[in-house]
This record gives C-alpha cells, sequence and structure tokens, in this order.
C-alpha cells in the first residue's frame, strides 16, 4: 500500500520513466531514427519479381522512420511508464467502471484458435467462435431480462446509434410499429452527450426532459410525451448515481402514448445479476462491455456495445445475426443468418468487436450468475461506503443514508466548502495525482462536481486510503491553498496548457 | 472467480459505517418487485467457473475452429481483412498493463504515455496517407468511410453522395445504414466490366447536379484493382467544394502512391492490416485523415502538442469542442471512444518495419500476389477477371463454382479465397484471392495444385 506522506513541491521521486528525459519530456520515435536499422526481418522472396505497373509505384515509402528493436522496446516501456492505469494506480473515474480486467481474458483472447480467423471464413470452419457469440448473446439477454441481443455495436455509443435505427425501422414499419411520424426523442438533461448525439446521426430531434432533486421530472415528463414520441433515453442508475425509483412509472408514461424506453446501460455495473431492464419496462438497451463485463479501456478502446431488445423489436436488427440450429437427430451447429429482410442492414463490417466479446464471454463465465450478484452487490457497496467516509468534508448532495438516501454504483460529491477557499476542481484532481490516484470524473453531470466510482474489485484498504488522501488534501486547501495550484508535482509532466493546445493545434510531428 | 476483495467481516464492518443491516438496503429505490429473487438464468452456466475450467472451455472452443497459422491452414482470404505477419514485439508491447488498463486520456498528466503515443500514431497516419491531419482511430474500416461521408456533407452543405460501386460492399451497406434516415441522396457509380474500376466518363456524367458532397473511390478496390485516384479526383474537384474520399490499404500505401498524392481530402480505411490480427472480424480499427483545412470538422479524437507550466514538452486531447461531450447534438460525430489499443497496436507495428520493413511488406505481397496469378491462369480454364493492375488481391474466373474450389480447400488446409457471390461482387464462378508477405512459395505452390484438381 502507497503510503499517504505528503508529496511535496519539490519533485523527489522519479516518478514515470524517463531514464532518457530532457526537459523536452520522452524523445519522439522519429527523434529517435537510425538510417540503416530495423527492428523486424522479412524472410528473402522466395517468387520472381513481377514488373512495376507503369506510374504505380511511389518512389519510396512513408517516412516511418528506423529504429532498433531494443530502442524500439524501451520507447514503448518508457510511454508506458508514463500512463496511469488500473494495473497500477485507484482509478475511480465516474461513469466508467475502471475495474479489474482479469488477466485470463488477454489469454483467450490471445489464443491462436482465435486470432487467427479470418472473418469470412466458413462457418463450418470456426464452430467455436460461433458458439460462444451465440453464448455470450444468450447470457447478455438473460441479464437483460430482454428477448434478442445484437452483439454487432463496436462501442456505447455504436450501440445507441444503432438500437435508435433499429427504433426508427420498426415505427416506419406498416406491420410494424406503424407510426412513422414518430421522430422525437427525449433525454434527461443529465443524459451522457452520446445520447443526444445519436440522435443527431439518426435525423431524430431530442428533447431534453428536466431533472427534480436528481432524478426525472415526471410531470415535465408527461407533458413532453405525445404521438410523435419514438422514446425516451434514460440511464439508471442515473449519470447522478441514482437509481430512479420511478422508472417503472416513466416507463408507463411512455407505453400509454405508444413510445418506448431505451436505457443506456453505462451503469449496469450497480444492478448487474440483480435486477433485469426488461422486469422495469425497458424496451431497448445497450451494455458497455468494458464497463460492465472488465473489457480492458485500452488507452479509449476498443469497447463493444452490444443491444438487447424484446422480440417485436427484433426483425429491425442489423445482420447478420449469430443463431443455434438444431439437426433432427439431435446434433447442433451454429451460423450466421443474413436472412432478415425487415433489418436496418450493417452498422459495421464483419461479425462483431470478437476479441471483446470473448472477454466478456470469459468474465461471464468466471462470475457465473451468483458472482455477476456479488458483482453489483459490492460496487454498491463500496460506493456508499466511500461516501458515508468522506461527506464530512466532501459534501454529497444526493447521498444522505440518516434520511435513507443511498447511492448505486458511484456518487458525486460538490465540495463547496473547499472550492470556496480558493481552489478549483481541478486543482483538487490534480493533486490526486500526486498521491498516485487517478482524479474522479469532473463537472459532470453538474458542474463543480466530482463523480467518485471505486467499483467491486477494490481492496477495503485501497478504499480506506483513498479517504485517507482526499482528508489530507482537504487539510492542504485549509493550511494552503497555493501548494494545489501548482499540481501536480509528482507527475510525469507539469500542469499541461490545454488551452494553448486547441489555440494552435499541433496534431501532427513536423520535422 | 468474480475478482471481488471485500471479506465478509470487512463487508459487515463497511455496512456498519453506512449505518444499514443489509446490502438490499443500499437498493431502497429498487422496488421489491424488480428485484431478483434468484441469481439470474445463464444457459449452460449453473455456476462461476474457476481459471482452469475456464481455460478448458476456451481450449475446446478455439480447437473447434480452423485458424491460419499454428494449424498449418494457409489463408488466401482478404475481402478487407489480411492475414499479415505481426512481430513479435507488438503483442509483448502493447500488452502491457499501462496500456492495456488505462482509460481515455482526459487527465493529460497522468496518461502521457497514451497521449504521445497517439500523436506518434496521428503523425504515422499522416505520412502514411499524405495528408496533415488524422485522428488518433475511429471504429474500424466501414464506420471510418460512413464517418468521412458525413464529414463532407457537413462540411460542404451539398446532399449527394457519390460512391463507387468498387467500394467493399459492406463498407457501402455500412453508408447506407448511415444515410437512410438523413436527407441525402446517396448514388453508386458503375465500374466498367472489363476494366473492374470506375471510368472517368461514369463519374463525370455522375456529377452533372453540381450538388455532389463527396466522391468515395476505393483503391486497391474490391477486386484488388487500383483505381485512377488522381483522374477521379481531379474530376471531382472539378465541381465547387466536391471533396476526394479515398478509401484506402495502409500497407499498400507501403509501395503505392498515397491518398494525398493523388488529391484526396480525406482518406479513410480499415487498419487491421498494421498489426492486428484477422480475429474473427474484430475489434480492427478506422484510419482517417485529412487536408489541413478540414482540421475543425473531424470525428474522433484528437491529440495535440502543448507544453506545461515548466515548459516542458507534453501532449494532451485538444478541439474537443467537437465533440459529444461537450456539444451533443451539434457534434460532428456521437463517437466516444476511439480504438485506443488497436491505434496502439498500429503504431507500434508502423515502427517496428519502419520505413524499410513497409516497403518490403509490400513489395512481397505485390509480387507473391502477381506470382499467384502467374501460376493460376496458367491453369487450363483459369483466367484474370479484369485486365487491370492490381496490388496484393485479384479476381479469378474458374471453370467450377468457387463454393467447390473453397470446400476441396477444406480437405487440404488451403483457404483458396473468398467467393465473390457470397461476398456481393461477382458471380459463383469468381474467386476473390488474396496474398500476403507471409504466404511462402509453396503455399502458393499448393493453392495451384488445388484449383488444378478442382476443374
Amino acid at each position: 500500500m502507497e503510503s499517504t506522506s505528503t508529496p511535496q513541491r519539490e519533485k523527489t521521486t522519479t516518478h514515470g520513466a524517463g531514464s532518457d528525459r530532457s526537459g523536452d519530456g520522452v524523445t519522439l520515435i522519429f527523434e529517435r531514427s537510425t538510417p540503416g536499422v530495423c527492428a523486424v526481418d522479412l524472410p528473402a522472396l522466395d517468387v520472381p519479381e513481377a514488373p512495376a505497373g507503369q506510374g504505380l509505384f511511389a518512389d519510396e515509402a512513408p517516412d516511418l522512420g528506423h529504429i532498433g528493436q531494443l530502442d524500439l522496446v524501451r520507447h514503448y516501456t518508457h510511454l508506458a511508464n508514463r500512463n496511469f492505469s488500473v494495473d497500477a494506480n485507484f482509478y475511480p473515474l465516474g461513469s466508467c467502471t475502471m475495474k479489474y480486467n482479469p488477466r485470463v481474458n488477454e489469454t483467450a483472447a490471445a489464443m491462436p484458435g482465435f486470432t487467427g480467423l479470418h472473418p469470412l471464413q466458413a462457418d463450418a470452419d470456426t464452430q467455436g467462435a460461433l458458439r460462444m457469440l451465440y453464448e455470450v448473446r444468450t447470457w447478455l439477454a438473460a441479464i437483460a431480462g430482454l428477448d434478442e441481443v445484437c452483439l454487432q455495436p463496436c462501442a456505447g455509443a455504436h450501440g445507441e446509434y444503432t438500437a435508435l435505427k433499429v427504433i426508427r425501422a420498426y415505427f416506419k414499419d406498416p406491420q410494424g410499429g406503424n407510426a412513422p411520424q414518430r421522430n422525437k426523442v427525449l433525454a434527461p438533461d443529465t443524459a451522457h452527450g452520446t445520447n443526444p448525439a445519436s440522435c443527431a446521426m439518426c435525423g431524430a430531434g431530442v428533447v431534453q426532459v428536466p431533472s427534480k432533486d436528481g432524478l426525472v421530472d415526471l410531470d415535465a415528463l408527461r407533458s413532453l410525451v405525445d404521438n410523435q414520441t419514438a422514446a425516451m433515453m434514460i440511464t439508471n442508475p442515473n449519470t447522478a448515481g441514482l437509481f430512479d425509483g420511478t422508472i417503472a412509472q416513466i416507463a408507463k408514461i411512455l407505453h400509454d402514448v405508444g413510445a418506448l424506453l431505451y436505457l443506456d446501460g453505462a451503469n449496469m455495473n450497480a444492478i448487474v445479476g440483480v435486477s433485469r431492464p426488461g422486469d422495469f419496462g425497458v424496451d431497448v438497451m445497450h451494455f458497455n462491455t468494458h464497463k460492465t463485463f472488465s473489457t480492458p479501456h485500452g488507452c479509449g478502446g476498443p469497447g463493444a456495445g452490444p443491444i438487447a431488445v424484446r422480440d417485436f423489436l427484433s426483425p429491425y436488427l442489423p445482420v447478420p445475426q449469430v443463431v443455434k440450429l438444431e439437426n433432427g437427430s439431435g446434433g447442433v451447429r451454429y451460423a450466421r443468418d443474413w436472412d432478415r429482410p425487415k433489418s436496418i442492414g450493417r452498422v459495421r463490417s464483419f461479425t462483431g468487436q470478437f476479441g471483446v466479446l470473448l472477454r466478456c464471454w470469459a468474465y461471464i463465465a468466471a462470475c457465473g450468475p451468483e458472482g455477476l450478484r456479488r458483482v453489483a452487490q459490492t460496487a454498491v457497496l463500496n460506493a456508499n461506503y466511500l461516501a458515508a467516509q468522506l461527506r464530512d468534508r466532501f459534501e454529497t448532495p444526493y447521498f444522505d443514508p440518516g434520511a435513507g438516501r443511498y447511492c448505486a454504483h458511484e456518487f458525486i460529491t460538490v465540495p463547496k466548502d473547499l472550492l470556496a477557499k480558493g481552489v478549483t476542481l481541478i486543482d483538487l484532481a490534480k493533486r490526486l495525482i500526486d498521491y498516485g490516484i487517478h482524479p474522479p470524473t469532473m463537472h459532470w453531470p453538474v458542474h463543480d462536481c466530482l463523480m467518485i466510482e471505486p467499483t467491486e474489485t477494490e481492496s477495503l484498504a485501497t478504499l480506506d486510503r483513498f479517504v485517507d488522501v482526499m482528508n489530507k488534501i482537504a487539510q492542504e486547501v485549509e493550511a494552503d491553498p497555493q501548494l494545489l495550484k501548482g499540481a501536480p508535482y509528482h507527475a510525469p509532466l507539469r500542469r499541461l496548457d490545454e488551452v494553448a493546445a486547441a489555440r494552435n493545434p499541433t496534431l501532427c510531428h513536423a520535422d | 472467480m468474480d475478482y471481488v476483495q471485500i471479506t465478509k467481516p470487512q463487508r459487515r464492518a463497511m455496512l456498519d459505517a453506512i449505518g444499514v443491516d443489509e446490502v438490499e438496503d443500499l437498493y431502497a429505490n429498487l422496488a421489491d418487485e424488480y428485484r431478483l429473487k434468484e441469481s439470474v438464468t445463464l444457459e449452460g452456466l449453473d455456476n462461476g467457473l474457476s481459471e482452469l475450467e475456464l481455460i478448458d472451455r476456451l481450449d475446446e472452443m478455439a480447437r473447434e475452429n480452423r485458424p491460419t497459422g499454428a494449424s498449418g491452414w494457409s489463408c488466401f482470404l482478404g475481402g478487407g481483412a489480411y492475414d499479415h505477419f505481426i512481430p513479435t514485439v507488438v503483442d509483448h508491447l502493447a500488452g502491457h498493463g499501462a496500456f492495456l488498463t488505462a482509460y481515455t486520456p482526459y487527465q493529460a498528466e497522468a496518461s502521457q504515455g497514451s497521449l504521445q503515443a497517439f500523436f506518434e500514431f496521428q503523425t504515422q497516419v499522416c505520412r502514411l496517407t499524405g495528408l496533415g491531419v488524422a485522428n488518433a482511430s475511429l471504429y474500424e474500416g466501414a464506420t471510418a468511410v460512413a464517418e468521412a461521408v458525413v464529414m463532407a456533407l457537413n462540411t460542404t452543405g451539398k446532399r449527394r453522395v457519390l460512391v463507387a460501386s468498387t467500394v467493399h460492399p459492406h463498407y457501402r451497406q455500412v453508408v447506407h445504414t448511415h444515410l437512410s434516415d438523413l436527407p441525402v441522396e446517396l448514388i453508386e457509380l458503375p465500374a466498367c466490366a472489363q476494366t473492374g474500376t470506375i471510368e472517368i466518363g461514369a463519374l463525370a456524367t455522375a456529377l452533372g447536379p453540381g450538388d455532389t458532397a463527396c466522391v468515395v473511390v476505393q483503391s486497391p478496390n474490391v477486386h484488388g484493382l487500383i483505381e485512377d485516384w488522381s483522374e477521379l479526383f481531379a474530376a471531382a474537384h472539378g465541381e465547387d467544394k466536391t471533396l476526394a474520399v479515398a478509401v484506402f490499404n495502409p500497407i499498400a500505401c507501403g509501395l503505392l502512391k498515397r491518398p494525398g498524392d493523388c488529391g484526396a481530402d480525406i482518406a479513410a480505411g480499415e487498419g487491421q492490416p498494421l498489426g492486428t490480427p484477422m480475429q474473427y472480424g474484430g475489434p480492427y480499427l478506422g484510419l482517417f485523415a485529412a487536408r489541413q483545412s478540414l482540421m475543425r470538422k473531424m470525428p474522433g479524437r484528437l491529440v495535440g502538442q502543448t507544453t506545461d507550466n515548466q515548459g516542458q514538452r507534453g501532449y494532451c486531447l485538444t478541439l474537443q469542442t467537437r465533440e459529444q461531450h461537450i456539444r451533443g447534438a451539434k457534434a460532428t460525430s456521437n463517437i466516444c471512444t476511439n480504438q485506443g489499443l488497436l491505434a496502439l497496436r498500429a503504431t507500434i507495428y508502423m515502427s517496428t518495419m519502419g520505413q524499410s520493413g513497409l516497403r518490403e511488406a509490400a513489395s512481397q505481397c505485390y509480387h507473391k500476389a502477381h506470382h499467384a496469378a502467374q501460376q493460376i491462369t496458367g491453369i487450363e480454364g483459369y483466367s484474370l477477371a479484369y485486365a487491370g493492375s492490381f496490388f496484393n488481391e485479384f479476381v479469378v474466373n474458374c471453370p467450377v463454382p468457387a463454393a467447390r474450389i473453397i470446400e476441396l480447400g477444406r480437405e487440404r488446409s488451403i483457404g483458396p479465397g473468398l467467393d465473390c457471390a457470397s461476398l456481393g461482387t461477382g458471380t459463383d464462378n469468381q474467386l476473390l484471392v488474396a496474398v500476403t508477405e507471409k504466404r511462402t512459395a509453396a503455399q502458393i505452390g499448393a493453392l495451384a495444385e488445388l484449383l488444378k484438381d478442382a476443374s
């Protein structure tokens, strides 16, 4: 366990790597280039050379530089040492579910029997891959309490987009929803930014539904729904970390006017295995496998955003779908079904984020039904524990155990008292970096808040250390707010000028 | 194993600290009727598996597949995913936990490793495409092309999109899905039946009304043929503001002229060939670059260079006002994640190969594909479907259905190619054959033998 002794202003450690650091940060790979060196060798060409087509070839390959293998390895090892990660740091980034990424999942995804499959190989030669996809799709449907899952979307936002397309196709279909005028989508004012952006991509208008005390204002919702409404997109537990107990009423308000309820599954880690969205009125939802099901975030991807739907939406799902076929004699085979005449079509090439879904399969298989429930319950326990320990100094507007108000798997704090002492939220966040903790999500879903999500995989010792560090930082604010202004002191770099980066963007290294 | 580290006594103490009796009490707002009384029912999975059991089940599934490589199965399948050599160092470096388990680098000071890697990636993609600005990757090739089209629509304010019929059918279908609920006209440019490429005349005819947002041309195209980007894009630019979108193959950039050198305004493509295994279709990464002047219209994450308060060089996410978390419905795209880990693989791959390695890999693809074509067309009844130049992939007219050749190939552990009818790019008797630097002269010989025996 790392200590909580106060990091000083003067840098005393060599956090991050920088064994080759000059005042200019880490050398760029291009600055290490030495013509004549190469990190790879290919076998000699064992066929005759073919003539070059006239005017076809460029004179030389693009300038990707020249580097030897050891320097290459050192370069990326140095870069790795300049990152915070779940592997090395507590990473309570709200709404991102930075849980431990089990290594056995990586072993699974690296098996040659999976990595070596071409996406258009015959179904007969990929039965194991198809079986895995089929199993994970039925498991996700069971967890959702819905009828069918589509595995194709590449990420949560892509799942939203795909689901909205499916909803649109359903309403356009005379044999389906038969209400082509329904082109309005409602979303709470606390929605993820991807919700309205996804609507815009589908040509749907977005109407914001106001919140009251962190929850959807039902009266406002009633006044907004009509026969133009296609759906409402809602995150539950919501983005403020609260389970909205009126969700079934929300579903009823929508269903009464013929509209659908869409669940943004970003916060499924609070209820996975405990409650099924289908049971509380959800018609369609997406999962984020990289949040709930432990697939690694990889510096921002790859994710996967499978969607689950009720049966009346199934005909519109993208192609191909993975299906299980039984022959008369009890045998089973798996196949890709392209024959879906009402499908919205393709939303990506090939069959989906296979390698990500494989990790998702491995995680669900490791947890099992009872383990999943323990995951959610522990995620909720850890968040409530942190909120309870912190609320003396870090106000928690929606969390008040005395009044029976608890949080789900994450909570927000709006530390007004501390901010009144001359520090900003960014100062608090950057100071956490000095203590080796990744800052929580900031200013979202409300201004001046930190959104804290510990996840279920952290130990009690880590949670307690976080509380100690937060309290220590609060003391530092009381004693010397200027100290925080200069933070971080112990990161690979000091505070970066993001405004300058946007004013005159340099996005590409020039020689 | 559910990877939880809280013990029972700790749990009790934590509940006491919160002031509740049971964890169930924390779900106060979740009505009883919506709580599962028992755990969910998962087909074929009554209990969580131990790691040993888990690996056994994974092994069992993996054995039901016939992968390229270890099993001796030689892969001549292409059509948008290719079996290129991946230097071992790529897996080792990209597998580092500090890359694997970090999030999107919002906190720049805690994320200099990924940020610098993405900055280097952007620079490499700019050099690969000959364009001024590249993002930190999109989902995969097809969605990258769709994003390029949307960017062209937003930039020009025009409502017509021309897509060459020789663009990969999956990409065309994704563009079609993308545009289907928007007031936009999507027109397919027909290809010449003899050359298998887009003729300038066809483009000139289609450009007519003057409200074309973009012209999308893939090269090498879905038949493996090299399109004349320079000529086509010059024609596109004859119309006011119309943008030229090049769909490119990054390995081909090691040998052929780059999109930017041929007049492309936007280049989008599948990045899988750059160090990502085929892994049954994903995850891959979308490559996306554009002219400098289009920078503020770009979708996806962008990393920029800056300095810290001591003047040291560093990197951060930038121009975020384009993005959904700031702009909501007015964002350039709904994209939130990039494909960080795949972009990392790609940048490590490009650094490993370097200028000379990429040239060598691309040249070997070209020579081996041409050798294969020569071997195959030497067999009675086989001929090339098109006369044009190709890179590492070509269409063969066969005397028998391609499906029959593929079936016979299964017995010999050879994937001879893709059935063009199934892919939607040709007839039952056409086979699309891809040859990478990994295929040996012996494997090419075995392929020719297979085709001979199948006829």
